[in-house]
């Protein structure tokens, strides 16, 4: 009984386990749908973890001072750049953020600033708000920093509010907060990203253009 | 050492063609596990498609000391997952609607094997389609799908045995009817 119930299954998975041909019409067309797409880059501190793990590890052990140097190097051109943005040359900011206090929409909604001049592929600022007066400590993390946590920390306002403006390029994004460095949750006013394939909450914002 | 490494760090660096090369490497296993998962070959190339690009947008996330199925199937599973729903709209449809005059309920006279196990898969409700072909199909451990899948271990073993012993029943009943 054992023997023949395995061999339904052989015979199941033998029928099922050919792979089919490459197609390369279907190779062409799912190339041809990344074509003009621009990848995520590596963050910075992900390429240094990546580092670590190679056996050249003795190497960063006996060269600590170094690798720390080269580490923090590496995560402030990163955060600078992120923050800066892709076009850092000509920055479009047209509404400045307050120093002092946050500007919270009345719906609460992420506030899109535009810029004056007409190219969409312009990052403009987006602020960012969470109400959360519990927290310690927020950061945005999103597609539009490489999901990098911390490195958009949030300011503490009276009253709780946290909030931090970010140059994000016009476009759908999926973003979440990260309360205590830890602890991934959705922007409660913000619709919730639909299809989240890395098992984290998260919400979708669209900047539009200007 | 993983095949797919040296394609997938040169992906990861942004080298298109290490994508490419990336991509005809996947497209058969891909396209294998879609078109079970959803039965149809435009539904199937339009998942694989779209995991394709997202694996693209986000490659940058992946660490490379990380085990690369489980994060690609997950995409992928997704996507099916999408277009098992959609479908099911579409169903719905035409099942109140324009039923085709010429269409029939007896797909299991088909004299193919793999069709006829392929009709049999498809009465599989699809997180036990889905944990079966991960783990038979695919060859994953039940850590790897329970990563996939996101639900627990016992619940993936418990998937995969149901649907081990539904295939076995029905499969029978196609031997006899023969």
């Amino acid at each position: 009984m054992h023997e023949e119930r395995d061999d339904a299954i052989e015979r199941v998975k033998a029928a099922l386990k050919p792979l089919p041909p490459t197609d390369a019409h279907a190779v062409a067309r799912v190339l041809s749908a990344v074509h003009g797409r621009t990848p995520q880059p590596t963050p910075r501190w992900r390429e240094f973890l990546d580092w670590l793990r190679t056996p050249s590890l003795s190497v960063a052990a006996t060269g600590g001072v170094a690798v720390a140097a080269l580490f923090v190097g590496y995560m402030l051109s990163d955060t600078a750049r992120t923050l800066r943005g892709p076009n850092s040359a000509a920055p479009a900011v047209a509404v400045a953020p307050s120093s002092t206090e946050p500007t919270v929409a009345e719906d609460s909604r992420p506030v899109v600033a535009v810029s004056s001049i007409d190219d969409a592929e312009r990052a403009v600022p987006v602020q960012f708000v969470l109400n959360l007066p519990s927290a310690m400590s927020v950061s945005v993390v999103g597609d539009f920093n490489n999901w990098t946590v911390n490195q958009a920390p949030m300011q503490k306002f009276a009253g709780g509010a946290w909030t931090v403006t970010l140059p994000v390029k016009p476009g759908r994004h999926e973003y979440a907060f990260v309360v205590d460095g830890k602890t991934w949750m959705a922007d409660p006013r913000q619709p919730k990203a639909r299809d989240n394939d890395f098992g984290k909450p998260g919400s979708v914002i669209v900047v539009n253009t200007p | 050492m993983n095949p797919l490494l040296p394609a997938l760090q040169g992906a990861k660096r942004g080298d298109r063609h290490a994508f490419a090369a990336l991509v005809e490497l996947l497209h058969p296993r891909a396209m294998r596990y879609a078109l079970h998962m959803v039965g149809s070959n435009e539904d199937a190339e339009e998942a694989v498609q779209d995991t394709f690009v997202r694996v693209y947008d986000n490659l940058s996330r992946f660490r490379e000391d990380a085990a690369f199925d489980p994060w690609f199937f997950r995409i992928l599973a997704n996507r099916c997952r999408t277009l098992i729903a959609k479908r099911k709209r579409r169903h719905a449809v035409i099942e109140y609607g324009d039923l085709p005059a010429n269409a029939s309920t007896a797909a299991s006279t088909s004299g193919e094997f793999a069709a006829e196990i392929q009709f049999v898969l498809n009465q599989l409700p699809a997180e036990q389609r889905e944990a079966f072909l991960l783990r038979h199909i695919e060859d994953m451990d039940y850590e790897a799908i329970a990563a996939v899948t996101g639900v627990g271990l016992s619940a993936v073993r418990m998937r995969v045995k149901r649907a081990c012993d539904v295939l076995r029943v029905q499969l029978n009943a196609v031997y006899q009817n023969v």
